[in-house]
């Protein structure tokens, strides 16, 4: 695979594009980054392939319907995932094992040995991995930034409430006697619409499983610790879809961490009529000097207008760089052979705290996270 | 003029709910032998002194209102509410969380069905103090749990942080309800001396309600970062109990003397942090799950 010099554009093929296609435009957007083509398997679903022609055409590329095929034509360096849940690390795999850095929607799976394959193929190759996050929103950066100050002291508790206002389909108890359970990739289909399909796929997934990255990936980055040992409990409590699907639209994990720090993370699809925004997101932070209420949407400025449409944001996020820092990160490991801000070995320990919780939602016990790949490659010292 | 002696760490609320009532006098207690001149005792927040002194008080004939977050188990509650009844003395174990603007606020929400069923409530309590202090406002928390949530806990699971470092002055209490509604608390005494903090999110199938400290923030630029202070509330927490109180001792009006099963919780809460293990609520009692 040719490497392009530094300050070249890295040449991106997007492997499936199924879902509200914030990655790849992200990915887009920043000057290194260049998508050439948009590839799936020939065997996809017609609806897949629908979309993956939409993409292609919106941004002038072509699509080819044989991955390993687009990837040697079209000369590429970087893969772009945004399929499926289900086959997110397949795709992955794929492309690392044919020497490409890869860009991949969350969540990494819902099989924790899906991920150690990705995490032995990534650093058999020699290839990066980014896991796609929140880590550089403007409220995270400056949480980071007064933790490494030392203003609060050593954290010993965080907690992150992460509730997205967004409904899912009809509300829980609105299904009539006789009516079949809510197919769930059809539901996913439908709310493509509003993009709030991030669970698209044949197998269900909760929201802990959906968005669970993003606050867990906002823990690791302030406290820089892996979770030991969780107590969860969840539920289906406001969605028909989910509580059809036995999947979680609400759950609530106690996290026990290295060093006897203690977390929580409170997360759910609450519905939109919860509140005026997306959401209420706050992370809270304790430590031995003192603690930090972080509102992770801000800076907002508020616009409100005569005839405004009842579903539009009255809060507006401003001075966002995330994506475009994230891709300087992923610019930069690749450049300089450093390590993404969510690499696959951070990517599979978040699969590895939600499958615990999971697990914990079920027995109603505290679980253990099973904290290594197993058989993963073990770099040489 | 009804004469009231106060004890507690919180006495300053009581203080001044009683400036907003007429015919009641409350004055702190400086020590024991001054109990004699009140015509009842009051206590708020965590009381340093024995319960002894508590049950002294209503043994002599003191009439006795007790913040729940006063007590340590149901034991003790049961032996003051024995002592109370001997003395024919008017009693009330209060919860005044309940009576915080903000709770009367998403409670009637909730009764008027506008959240739908409660799923999480989720609480922070910041502020600083000794591990004493910690449980009273922990067991205040609790309580309020059960009362927006409208039922004992039916499984908990509570943390505290490295045992060297202060874990008698952080818990975490994770609790489970029937229906699969569910409360996680955090709360601690090691915010250095200053402002609390306080946050209170109910979420409903319906619905959802915020009461947040950093929502309802103002902000001071004297030089150097800004400063935030939250906007005060008063004493209202404690006026609408000292009222039931007060109306408890002159016999207009009927008065049910208060809940505490809250306290049955934060025994289970002991044991879990103790052993490390999930509880699960059996008849009147938890175990281990």
């Amino acid at each position: 695979m040719n490497q392009p010099s530094q300050n070249q554009p890295l040449r991106c093929a997007v492997l499936s594009v199924v879902k509200h296609a914030y990655v790849p435009l992200g990915v887009a957007a920043h000057p290194r980054f260049e998508l050439v083509v948009v590839a799936d398997d020939a065997d996809a679903p017609d609806w897949a392939h629908d979309r993956n022609q939409l993409f292609a055409d919106e941004q002038g590329i072509p699509y080819v319907r044989d991955v390993e095929q687009a990837i040697k034509q079209y000369d590429v360096q970087v893969a772009v995932v945004s399929s499926e849940a289900e086959r997110h690390c397949a795709l992955t795999v794929r492309a690392a094992n044919l020497g490409l850095h890869v860009v991949q929607d969350k969540p990494m799976s819902n099989n924790i040995e899906q991920c150690d394959r990705v995490v032995e193929a990534c650093e058999a190759n020699g290839v990066k991995f980014l896991m796609w996050n929140r880590n550089f929103l403007p409220a995270v950066l400056h949480a980071r930034e007064i933790v490494d100050s030392g203003r609060i002291g050593e954290p010993y508790a965080i907690h992150v409430d992460f509730y997205f206002a967004k409904d899912a389909g009809p509300p829980k108890g609105s299904r009539a006697s006789g009516d079949p359970p809510i197919d769930w990739l059809e539901r996913q289909l439908e709310a493509h619409a509003d993009g709030s399909d991030g669970g698209v796929g044949r197998e269900p997934m909760g929201e802990l499983q959906v968005e669970g990255i993003y606050p867990l990936g906002y823990i690791r980055m302030l406290c820089g610790v892996e979770v030991e040992k969780v107590f969860a409990r969840t539920t289906s409590h406001f969605h028909q879809a989910h509580f059809d699907n036995e999947v979680d639209d609400l759950s609530t994990v106690t996290l026990q961490m290295q060093g006897g720090i203690v977390g929580s993370l409170c997360i759910g699809r609450i519905g939109a009529a919860s509140h005026p925004d997306i959401g209420e997101i706050k992370v809270h932070l304790l430590g031995s000097k003192g603690g930090l209420v972080v509102s992770e949407a801000r800076p907002e400025v508020e616009v409100y207008y005569r005839s405004q449409p009842r579903g539009e944001f009255r809060r507006r996020r401003i001075a966002n760089d995330n994506d475009d820092l994230l891709m300087q990160n992923f610019a930069d490991a690749i450049d300089n052979d450093g390590e993404t801000i969510l690499d696959a070995r951070a990517g599979r320990a978040i699969c590895a705290t939600v499958a615990a919780a999971i697990r914990s939602g079920r027995t109603g016990r505290p679980e253990p996270v099973n904290a290594e790949p197993s058989d993963a490659y073990q770099p040489d010292a | 003029m009804l004469r009231i002696g106060v004890i507690g760490t919180e006495t300053s609320h009581l203080l001044d709910a009683g400036k907003c009532l007429h015919g009641v006098e409350c004055t702190p207690v400086t020590d024991a032998a001054s109990l004699a001149q009140f015509d009842a005792l009051a206590c708020c927040g965590a009381i340093n002194e024995n319960t002894q002194a508590v049950l002294g008080a209503a043994k002599s004939g003191k009439h006795l209102l007790l913040d729940l977050a006063a007590l340590k188990s149901t034991k003790e509650a049961e032996s003051i509410i024995t002592a109370c009844h001997k003395a024919s003395v008017s009693y009330i174990l209060t919860q005044p969380r309940r009576f915080s603007p903000a709770v009367q606020a998403i409670r009637q929400s909730l009764d008027a069905g506008e959240l739908g069923a409660p799923g999480l409530l989720r609480i922070h309590r910041w502020g600083c103090g000794a591990s004493e202090e910690l449980n009273s406002r922990l067991i205040g928390e609790i309580d309020l749990a059960i009362y927006l949530l409208q039922g004992m806990p039916t499984s908990l699971y509570a943390v505290t942080t490295n045992p060297n470092e202060g874990a008698d002055r952080f818990v975490q209490v994770h609790l489970g309800f029937e229906g699969g509604g569910m409360a996680l608390i955090d709360a601690t005494t090691r915010l250095p001396e200053g402002d609390d903090y306080y946050s209170l999110s109910l979420l409903g199938a319906n619905g959802a309600a915020y009461a947040d400290d950093h929502h309802n923030m103002q902000l001071l630029f004297g030089g150097g970062s800004a400063e935030a202070e939250p906007t005060r509330q008063g004493a209202r927490e404690w006026v609408e109990p000292l009222q039931q109180f007060v109306s408890a001792i002159d016999g207009t009006q009927q008065v049910a003397t208060g809940d505490y099963t809250a306290l049955a919780v934060i025994d289970a809460v002991l044991q879990s942090i103790k052993t490390g293990n999930a509880m699960q609520r059996r008849g009147d009692s938890y175990e281990p799950a």
